[in-house]
């Protein structure tokens, strides 16, 4: 185990550095940011002046090594946009994502594997026919137009919460709200597949024979054979959550790392979305590394060589 | 005669299903003396195991039990509450199946697994119920059992991993076990040592089995009675000595002459020609008259009655003309 975690951790390193070109290429094509930094006036000389200042002139592979020695001193560069180090903005910005997506992520687990499991236990019935269509409309539906129709209701029409902001919990609903039906829509289905799945299974036949009573059958016995995929979607919910939410982010002017990377991609103010994008593949990374090791704490036959 | 541990009355089994009703176990009925190992014996889909799992309480929806009576230890069971039924199960009488690899689950300990029956049932506290549950390991004939205790399933082979649901099986010291073809997953040397086992422990406990199987071989070593059963009835109740001795019905006649025997040569070896038919489309009058090498007329149009004989019991009607007209089959 201990080895196992090491190894994954040493392997972290290429992942950085092949993500660190990715994003280092996409923005070195997506266009020169000397024409939006200066009045449009400005000549071609001050131009040239302004690129050679910031080492644009060098080199591709050049500015790439410069890039990430910078990075390695924890220097992602300045934002013309803000006039700010891009690494305190991402750092300022991240405890409302992560407020944000925790919440989300939370209702959504809680939600998703109540409704699943309740689903899988009444299958067949008008209950399991609403958590269903409930399951299939949170999926269809775009996240955008259920944040504007939550909008519309609660805050416009019953005007029982804010519109949009931040800073105190009645702003939060809302967005959390749209969120968990995006999220917890996506974890149902799954918990209720697998519920029912693992329901039919011999060991559960044994544990009733046990004179077990029904509900330590199902949440012990079942449950936690249903756990490794949840693990998974919830895993791959949370980097989506914290920098993905950008439209959620955006539409209730949450000050979260989505709409920075979103204002920072609107005004190629690339060191920005250099930062932002590096923190949301650093959460990836380590959502991943959380849900192998809980992996292998449930499942015992799971064995990583 | 020892006296009766379970005695079931007519169980019948259904299924609602989108073409109606449909019954899987009928008229089933039988005894299971204390200390008796009774063996049902039958070909896959015959309802052998939805008749043990029907006494268990463990039919599950959308399936119906429905019994006259079915008396465990002087207890009317049939028609128990779950809450009651639950506290028997696994205490006074409990269940081995067929895939031991299966049937253990894959993610808590052996010792998880079996202590649990003695939380349950024992009101056990932690250190006593993994003290019981390393006992019954040992019981079991598990060689090092603290550590098996620790392993889980998968650590185990297959033929452990049976010991391990015997113990845990045999925790509360069930006065009925039933072993759904517990050998039939395991290779023959395994088979023997889990038959051996078995004996060996209802021999010590004095606990009534009865065992389900297709393998008349195992039949011949564990039973004292056995039940035949085909298409969902019991055709043919006799002692095992009885029973391959002088076969009454002809579907045991056809399962016994389709066995190997020992110095059989290049014999071509007979089948019982045709298939079970699905309960869906039940044949009228005897359900094994399509393949009965005696089927008359009337076989096809009345139901058999159970006719009983020198302390057995038959579902034929030539067993019935022959009481009444003294001549035709002599048994």
């Amino acid at each position: 185990m201990g080895r196992y975690l090491l190894k994954r951790v040493v392997q972290i390193i290429p992942v950085l550095l092949i993500l660190t070109l990715i994003i280092f290429c996409l923005v070195y094509v997506a266009g020169d940011p000397v024409a939006l930094m200066l009045p449009p006036e400005a000549g071609e000389q001050a131009k040239a002046a302004l690129r050679e200042a910031l080492g644009l002139d060098k080199p591709f592979y050049e500015q790439f090594f410069i890039y990430i020695g910078n990075l390695l001193r924890g220097d992602f560069g300045t934002s013309y946009q803000y006039n700010q180090d891009a690494l305190s903005l991402v750092l300022e910005r991240m405890p409302y994502s992560l407020q944000l997506a925790g919440v989300s992520l939370a209702c959504s687990v809680v939600v998703g594997i109540v409704l699943g499991v309740a689903a899988a236990h009444f299958r067949n019935s008008p209950f399991d026919l609403l958590v269903n269509g409930f399951a299939a409309l949170g999926q269809a539906l775009p996240g955008f137009w259920v944040a504007i129709m939550l909008i519309l209701l609660f805050a416009v029409k019953l005007q029982l919460l804010p519109v949009s902001g931040s800073g105190t919990w009645q702003n939060l609903v809302l967005p959390a709200a749209t969120l968990t039906l995006v999220t917890s829509a996506k974890i149902i289905p799954l918990v209720r597949s697998n519920m029912i799945e693992v329901m039919q299974q011999d060991y559960i036949r044994t544990a009733r024979s046990k004179g077990l009573r029904g509900s330590t059958v199902v949440f012990k016995h079942a449950f936690k054979n249903t756990l490794v995929p949840v693990i998974t979607i919830i895993a791959m919910q949370l980097p989506t959550l914290i920098g993905g939410a950008l439209i959620t982010e955006t539409i209730f002017a949450w000050p979260g790392l989505g709409m920075l990377i979103y204002r920072g991609v609107a005004n190629l103010d690339m060191t920005v979305v250099q930062a932002g994008v590096m923190a949301v593949a650093l959460i990836t990374i380590v959502a991943n590394l959380i849900s192998d090791i809980a992996y292998c704490i449930i499942d015992p036959t799971i064995k990583y060589q | 005669m020892k006296q009766t541990l379970l005695k079931v009355e007519n169980l019948e089994v259904k299924f609602k299903t989108l073409e109606g009703m449909q019954t899987a176990v009928q008229g089933v009925s039988f005894d299971v003396a204390q200390g008796e190992v009774f063996c049902l014996v039958g070909e896959s889909g015959c309802g052998k195991s939805l008749t043990s799992l029907s006494i268990m309480g463990l039919v599950e929806k959308p399936g119906i039990v429905e019994a006259d009576a079915i008396v465990l230890d002087g207890q009317d069971i049939s028609h128990l509450k779950e809450e009651k039924l639950r506290e028997l199960r696994g205490n006074k009488m409990s269940m081995i199946f067929q895939e031991p690899l299966t049937s253990l689950n894959p993610l808590f300990t052996v010792g998880n697994q079996m202590d649990e029956v003695f939380r349950l049932h024992q009101k056990a506290n932690r250190a006593k119920a993994k003290q019981m549950s390393v006992e019954m390991l040992r019981f079991v004939g598990i060689p090092d059992p603290e550590d098996v205790y620790k392993r889980y399933p998968a650590a185990l082979s297959g033929g452990m991993r049976q010991r391990v649901m015997i113990a845990m099986a045999l925790s509360c010291r069930p006065k009925l076990l039933i072993a759904d073809e517990p050998t039939t997953a395991l290779d023959v040397t395994i088979q023997k040592q889990i038959l051996k086992l078995m004996k060996d422990l209802r021999r010590e406990l004095g606990t009534s089995i009865i065992f389900i199987t297709h393998d008349l071989g195992v039949v011949a070593e564990m039973a004292d009675r056995v039940a035949v059963m085909y298409a969902g009835q019991i055709v043919e109740q006799a002692s095992v000595y009885d029973l391959f001795q002088k076969p009454l019905h002809p579907y045991t006649e056809g399962l016994i002459n389709s066995t190997i025997r020992l110095g059989d040569g290049r014999r071509r070896l007979p089948t019982i020609a045709g298939t079970v038919p699905p309960i869906s489309k039940m044949v009228s009058g005897c359900r094994f008259h399509p393949r009965c090498p005696y089927a008359t007329p009337a076989c096809r149009e009345n139901a058999p009655p159970v006719i009983e004989i020198q302390g057995r019991m038959v579902r034929c009607i030539r067993y019935a003309k022959e009481h009444k007209q003294e001549g035709g089959v002599h048994v």
